[in-house]
C-alpha cells in the first residue's frame, strides 16, 4: 500500500492495481451447461415426474443454501463491523447474487409439489397420519405453503439486491453513510432473515415427511449450508487466483487462514448441531421422531449415514487442525472441495430417504444439478462482470488488505 | 551433589526502552554468540523468538497427543466399566450404544489436554522457581511492568564481563546489570 | 477505470473511515494524554495496595452473613434431608436445578469473553475477560453445591458420580445425561480455573513486582511462581494460552448443552425438544453477559479502571445481549410452533400449561424480561446510558431464572398423569440455598476485586502497543493514498507486477 522499500510489502499486491473482472470464458461454459441441464431435466420432468422431481429438490436446496449462505456471510460480516472480510465480501455478495434465479428455479418444485410433498394428496397418506391432519392443516396446506415461499423469497431478494446495489454504490462515493447503512440494515434484518431461512427449511425439506418435527431442522439445515458457503468461497477464491481483477490477488496469507478457520468452526458447528438432533431423537426413542431416523441410519442408508460422519465431520475437521494446511490455497480448496461434496451428500441423505427405502441414483440427478448450479454461477458471474473484484471504496479496504494476526 | 548446590551463573542484562530496541539488540546479539540468551518483558513481544533463534513450542503437539489420549481413554473406560466389566441392561439400549458415550469421551479429551496444556507448559517455564538469579537485580522489577530486558549467560564471573556490558551499552541498554547466583 | 479513478474513491473512503472510526479500547484518562506501560500499571494495579475501604468492608460483612445463612440451609438440608426443599413427587427436580443451570449459565459468559472472542480477535474482551473468567470460576463453585446437595448424602456421592464402582461393584450408568453432567461440570470447573490462572501469572508477577513491603511481595511472589517473562516462556505461553482458549469453545458448548441433555433426552413433554442444546447455549451466553453488566458497572467506577472498560465495550455487551435474547426467543418461538405443529396433545398441553396454567404469571415474566427488554439495545440511549443498561440487566437475569423454572418446574407439576398435578412452593431452605449461594458468589467477586488484578493487564500493554502500531500503519496507507490521487501515480514498487499481470 505504501511507497516504502521493504520488501514485503512490494511483494503484496495494491487495490491500485486492481482492474475490473471481465467475464470470461467460465460463464459461457457455465451458461452453457446449466441451459442444457435444464433442458434435460425438464426432459425428465415430462417422462419420470417423481424422479425429477427428487433429483430437482436435492439440486435446488443444495445450490440455494450456498447462495443463501453467502448472504448470511454478507450479513454477519457487516452486522460485526468485521474488517479483514472486507476484501471477501464482494465475493460473498456475488455468491448471492443469483437469488432472483432461484425464485424462478422454484418455480418448478411449486408447480409439481405434489410429487413430492405427501401431505397435499391426503389419501396417500397412512392412518396415522390421516388421523393427526386436522390438527396440523394450519401448517400444511398448499396455498400457506406457496405464500410463504412468496414471502421467503420476497425477502431474500429484496435483502440481496438492497446490500448489493449499497456495496456498488460505494464503489464510486466511498461514503461512511453507505457504511452505516449495511451496517445497521445487516444487523436488523439477520433476525428476520434467520426466521425465513430455517423456516423454509421446515417448509420444502422438513414436511417431505409430514409427521416429523424437530425444532432444530432449521438450524441444522443452515448448519450444512453456511459451511458449504464458506467452503465455496474458499474454493471460488483458489480458482480466481489467475483471474484479472479477482478479490483473490489481493489475499493475505491470513486471509486464507482466517477462511480455513472458519470452515473448521462450521465443520464441528454442523457435526454438533447433526449429534444433538440424532442423539436426543435416538435417546428418546418416540414413536413420531424415531422412524425419520431408522429409516436414515439403518438398513440399506447406514452406509450412507457413516460416510457422512467420517466425510463430513472427521476428515475435515482433523485435516483443518494443521496450521500450515490452512495456509496454503491449493490445499484448502482441496478440502473445501472435500466437504462441498459431502454437503452433496447430506442433502441427499435429508430428502431421498423420505422416498426410497435404499440410496437410488437417477439421471437427472446430474442434469438438475448442472442445470441449477450452471444457470446460479453463470449469473452470479455475470452479475460480477464489469465490477470491481473487492469494494474499492470501503473505508476499511487498506484495514483488511494488510490484516495479519497477532 | 548439584542438586543441592546447583552451579552458580552470571547473567549480564541490559534494559530497554521499548520491544522494538529489545528486539534489534536481540538479533545483534545472536549473531555475536556471547552466550545464552534470553528476552524479559511485560508482554510476548513479537518477533524475539526469531531474533534470539527460540525454536517453535512444542505445546501444541503435547495438546493434541493429550486431546486423542483423552478421548480414547474416556471412551475404552465406559465401554470396559458398561460392555465388559459388569454389562448391566439400562432402558434396553444396547450395552455398546456409542451415542451416549460421546459427551463422556468428549469431555474427558477436553479435560485431559487442558491439564496437560497448563502443568505441561508450567514445567516448559521451568516454574515453580522462587528464586533466580536475575532477581537479584532490584532494578529488573521492570521487567514485568514497562521495560524490556536482555540477558547474557555465563559462567565467567562478573568481573569478566565487562566487555560485555558495554556492547549491552552499545546497543543503547539504559540500564546494565551484572548479577550471580545457582540456578537449577 | 484508471488507477486514478481508484486512488482518488480510495481517499473519499479514508476520509470516511476517520469519520467511522470509534474511540479506541483504551480512553485517554484527564492528566495523561498518552498511556504508556507505566501509567497503565499504575492506574489498573494501584487499588489494591490502597487501604481496605470502609465500604468494602461493609459489603463484605453482608454478604459473608448470606453465606452463614448458606451454611446453615446445607447443614438442614444434610441433616433432615431434602424434604426439606419444596421438592415433591411430581416435581422431583425444583429450585435446585433451577438455580444449578442458572449459576452454570452465568458461568458461560466468562467463558465465551475469554476464549470465543480470543478466537475471533475481538479486541475489546482484553479489558473484561479476567473479571469475567473469575466470575466463570465462582459462578460453576455455587452451581456445583446444588446437585451434591440433591444427592442427599454428598459423602456417598463419589461412587454415583465418579467412575469408581459401589460395594455391588457395579459403576456408574455411563448412559445417563447426569454422569454427562458431573463430567462436563468437573472438566469446565478444572479448566476454566486452569485458564484463568494461566492467565493471571504475568499479572500477579507484576502485582509482584510493583509491590511495596516484604509480605505483600512474598505473597504474590509465591502466587507468580517465579515468572520472569522470559521469552523462552512467552514462546510457550502465547501458543498455550491460545489452545486452552480453542479447546475451552467447544468445551463452553458442551458444557450446556449436556446440561440441556439433563432435560431434552426425557420424554416429558416440554423437556424433549431438539433445539435445547443451541437455545440453552445462547441462554447462558445471554445471562451470563447480564451478570458481567450487573456487576462491572459499579466495579469500573468504584476501582476507577473506566478508562479500559469504555462505553464502547458496554455498547458491544448490550449487542451480544440483544443477538442471544433474540435466540432465546427463536428457541422459545420454534417450541411453541412445534407444540402445534406436532399434533401431540401432551406437547400441546406442556405448552398451552406455560401459556395459561396456574403459573403463567413466570412465564409471562420471562417473556417480558428475555424477549422485550433486549430490544432497548437497538438503541443508542438504551446502550450508552449506564443506568438503563443495568436495570435491564438486571431484568434479563431475573428472566433467565424465570425461564429455568418455567422449563423445569411448570412442565414438570402438570405431565401425563392429570391426578398427580400438583403446585409447586418452595421453602425457606430453598430460598436460604438461593439467597446463599448469591451472596456466596459476591464475597467471592469482592475477595478477588480486592487482592488481584481484576484486568489483564499485561494483555493490556500488549493492546496498547498493537493499537499505536495500527494508528500508525493506516497512517501511512492513508499518506500513499493521498499522495496517489493527487499525484496519480502509483507508488512505483508496485508497477511491476502489475503490467506483468495485465499484460
Amino acid at each position: 500500500m505504501s511507497a516504502n522499500h521493504d520488501t514485503h510489502a512490494a511483494a503484496t499486491p495494491s487495490v491500485h492495481e486492481l482492474a475490473v473482472l471481465k467475464s470470461g470464458s467460465a460463464m459461457k461454459i457455465a451458461a452453457a451447461l446449466g441451459l442444457l441441464g435444464m433442458i434435460a431435466t425438464g426432459a425428465g420432468i415430462a417422462s419420470a415426474p417423481h424422479e425429477t422431481m427428487i433429483s430437482y429438490l436435492w439440486a435446488f436446496a443444495f445450490w440455494v443454501g450456498i447462495s443463501l449462505g453467502g448472504l448470511f456471510l454478507v450479513m454477519i460480516f457487516n452486522a460485526a463491523g468485521a474488517r479483514w472480510t472486507i476484501v471477501l465480501r464482494r465475493a460473498m455478495e456475488t455468491m448471492a447474487a443469483p437469488l432472483p434465479l432461484f425464485a424462478l428455479l422454484f418455480i418448478p418444485i411449486l408447480v409439481n409439489a405434489k410429487q413430492l410433498y405427501s401431505w397435499m394428496t391426503p389419501s396417500s397418506l397412512s392412518p396415522e397420519l390421516t388421523k393427526l391432519m386436522p390438527a396440523k392443516q394450519f401448517w400444511l396446506n398448499t396455498n400457506g405453503f406457496t405464500i410463504r415461499a412468496v414471502v421467503y423469497f420476497i425477502m431474500f431478494i429484496a435483502v440481496q439486491q438492497l446490500l448489493y446495489s449499497w456495496s456498488l454504490k460505494q464503489d464510486s462515493e466511498g461514503s461512511a453513510a453507505l457504511t452505516r447503512k449495511q451496517r445497521s440494515f445487516s444487523a436488523g434484518i439477520l433476525p428476520f432473515m434467520a426466521i425465513a431461512f430455517s423456516v423454509a427449511a421446515v417448509d420444502w425439506l422438513m414436511t417431505l415427511e409430514p409427521g416429523f418435527s424437530s425444532t432444530i431442522f432449521g438450524v441444522y439445515y443452515f448448519a450444512g449450508s453456511f459451511l458449504g458457503a464458506v467452503s465455496f468461497l474458499a474454493l471460488a477464491s483458489a480458482l480466481a487466483r489467475g483471474t484479472s481483477g479477482a478479490h483473490a490477488a489481493l489475499m493475505q496469507k491470513d486471509h486464507w487462514h482466517n477462511l480455513g478457520k472458519l470452515m473448521l468452526a462450521f465443520t464441528a458447528f454442523w457435526a454438533y448441531i447433526a449429534f444433538s438432533q440424532f442423539l436426543l431423537i435416538w435417546i428418546a426413542n418416540l414413536p413420531d421422531e424415531i422412524p425419520w431416523f431408522i429409516s436414515r441410519t439403518t438398513g440399506p442408508w447406514k452406509p450412507i449415514f457413516w460416510m457422512l460422519v467420517v466425510g463430513h465431520f472427521f476428515i475435515p475437521f482433523f485435516t483443518l487442525l494443521s496450521r500450515d494446511l490452512k495456509m496454503v490455497p491449493g490445499k484448502l480448496a482441496l478440502v473445501a472441495a472435500w466437504i462441498l461434496v459431502s454437503g452433496m451428500l447430506d442433502t441427499y441423505w435429508l430428502i431421498v430417504p423420505a422416498f426410497h427405502d435404499a440410496p437410488s441414483f437417477h439421471w437427472t440427478m446430474i442434469t438438475a444439478f448442472l442445470g441449477i448450479g450452471g444457470l446460479a454461477i453463470s449469473l452470479a458471474l455475470f452479475r460480477a462482470s464489469g465490477r470491481y473484484g473487492v469494494p474499492v471504496g470501503d473505508p476499511y479496504l487498506d484495514d483488511s488488505l494488510r490484516y495479519s494476526q497477532p | 551433589m548439584s542438586s543441592i548446590h546447583p552451579p552458580e551463573k552470571t547473567f549480564v542484562l541490559g534494559e530497554f526502552a521499548t520491544p522494538e530496541q529489545l528486539v534489534d539488540a536481540g538479533a545483534k546479539l545472536h549473531a555475536l554468540a556471547l552466550g545464552k540468551l534470553d528476552a524479559y518483558s511485560p508482554f510476548p513481544v513479537h518477533g524475539i523468538e526469531a531474533a534470539l533463534g527460540i525454536p517453535k513450542s512444542i505445546v501444541p503437539k503435547m495438546a493434541l497427543t493429550a486431546g486423542l489420549t483423552g478421548a480414547i481413554g474416556g471412551y475404552s473406560l465406559i465401554y470396559w466399566c458398561n460392555v465388559i466389566d459388569y454389562p448391566i441392561n439400562i432402558g434396553g439400549r444396547p450395552l455398546h450404544s456409542w451415542p451416549t458415550h460421546i459427551p463422556i469421551t468428549f469431555e474427558c479429551g477436553i479435560l485431559l489436554t487442558a491439564l496437560t496444556l497448563f502443568f505441561g507448559s508450567i514445567a516448559l517455564f521451568r516454574l515453580p522457581r522462587p528464586y533466580h538469579p536475575v532477581f537479584e537485580a532490584e532494578s529488573f522489577r521492570s521487567a514485568s511492568i514497562d521495560a524490556f530486558w536482555v540477558s547474557i549467560e555465563s559462567d565467567k564471573q562478573p568481573g569478566e564481563l565487562g566487555d560485555v556490558a558495554q556492547k549491552l551499552r552499545d546497543l543503547g541498554a539504559r540500564k546494565v546489570e551484572i548479577v550471580r547466583g545457582p540456578i537449577s | 477505470m484508471s488507477t486514478v479513478a481508484i486512488a482518488e474513491v480510495r481517499a473519499k473512503a479514508l476520509k470516511a473511515r476517520a469519520e467511522l472510526e470509534p474511540t479506541p479500547w483504551i480512553a485517554p484518562v484527564k492528566d495523561q494524554p498518552k498511556h504508556d506501560d507505566s501509567n497503565i500499571n499504575k492506574s489498573l494495579l494501584s487499588y489494591i495496595w490502597k487501604d481496605t475501604d470502609q465500604g468494602w468492608l461493609k459489603m463484605l460483612g453482608l454478604t459473608s452473613a448470606g453465606v452463614g445463612l448458606l451454611t446453615f440451609a446445607i447443614i438442614v438440608t444434610v441433616v433432615k434431608g431434602i424434604g426439606m426443599w419444596g421438592n415433591n413427587k411430581t416435581v422431583g427436580w425444583g429450585w435446585g436445578i433451577t438455580n444449578f443451570v442458572w449459576w452454570i449459565g452465568i458461568g458461560h459468559a466468562g467463558t465465551l469473553i475469554s476464549a470465543i472472542l480470543l478466537l475471533f480477535q475481538q479486541k475489546w474482551r482484553t479489558s473484561i475477560n479476567r473479571f469475567a473468567e473469575a466470575m466463570t470460576l465462582f459462578a460453576v463453585v455455587c452451581a456445583g453445591l446444588y446437585p451434591i446437595l440433591h444427592t442427599g448424602r454428598p459423602w456417598l456421592a463419589i461412587y454415583w458420580l465418579f467412575p469408581y464402582p459401589n460395594t455391588m461393584w457395579i459403576w456408574p450408568n455411563f448412559k445417563s445425561p447426569l454422569m454427562w453432567d458431573v463430567f462436563a461440570v468437573s472438566t469446565y470447573l478444572t479448566t476454566s480455573l486452569l485458564f484463568w490462572y494461566l492467565g493471571l501469572i504475568p499479572d500477579v508477577a507484576s502485582l509482584r513486582d510493583a509491590s511495596v513491603g516484604t509480605l505483600r511481595r512474598k505473597i504474590y511472589g509465591v502466587l507468580a511462581l517465579g515468572w520472569t517473562g522470559s521469552a523462552r516462556a512467552w514462546n510457550h505461553y502465547k501458543i498455550a494460552y491460545l489452545l486452552l482458549a480453542g479447546i475451552a469453545t467447544p468445551l463452553v458448548l458442551s458444557v450446556h448443552t449436556i446440561v440441556s441433555f439433563d432435560f431434552a433426552v426425557a420424554v416429558i413433554p416440554g423437556w424433549h425438544t431438539t433445539i435445547f442444546p443451541p437455545y440453552f447455549v445462547a441462554g447462558a451466553v445471554f445471562s451470563g453477559f447480564a451478570m458481567v453488566c450487573t456487576l462491572m458497572l459499579p466495579a469500573r467506577k468504584i476501582l476507577g479502571i473506566e478508562h479500559v472498560i469504555t462505553p464502547r465495550h458496554i455498547e458491544l455487551m448490550c449487542k451480544v445481549m440483544l443477538l442471544t435474547g433474540m435466540i432465546v426467543t427463536y428457541g422459545y418461538v420454534m417450541e411453541h410452533f412445534a407444540s402445534f405443529y406436532s399434533a401431540n396433545p401432551y406437547e400441546y398441553f406442556a405448552f398451552y400449561n406455560r401459556r395459561a396454567g396456574p403459573m403463567n404469571h413466570i412465564f409471562f415474566l420471562m417473556v417480558f424480561c428475555n424477549c422485550i427488554t433486549p430490544h432497548l439495545f437497538w438503541t443508542k440511549w438504551g446502550r450508552t446510558n449506564l443506568w438503563a443498561v443495568w436495570v435491564a440487566s438486571i431484568f434479563i437475569n431475573i428472566g433467565m431464572w424465570c425461564e429455568r423454572f418455567v422449563i423445569f418446574v411448570i412442565s414438570l407439576h402438570r405431565d401425563f398423569l392429570p391426578s398427580s398435578w400438583v403446585a409447586f412452593h418452595p421453602t425457606w431452605v430453598d430460598i436460604s440455598l438461593y439467597v446463599g449461594t448469591i451472596c456466596l458468589f459476591l464475597t467471592l467477586m469482592l475477595l478477588f476485586v480486592r487482592f488481584l488484578p481484576a484486568v489483564a493487564v499485561s494483555e493490556i500493554k500488549e493492546l496498547r502497543l498493537e493499537m499505536e502500531h495500527a494508528e500508525h500503519a493506516a497512517h501511512e496507507a492513508e499518506t500513499a493514498t493521498m499522495a496517489a490521487a493527487s499525484g496519480g501515480v502509483p507508488p512505483a514498487a508496485h508497477a511491476a507486477p502489475i503490467s506483468g499481470k495485465e499484460g
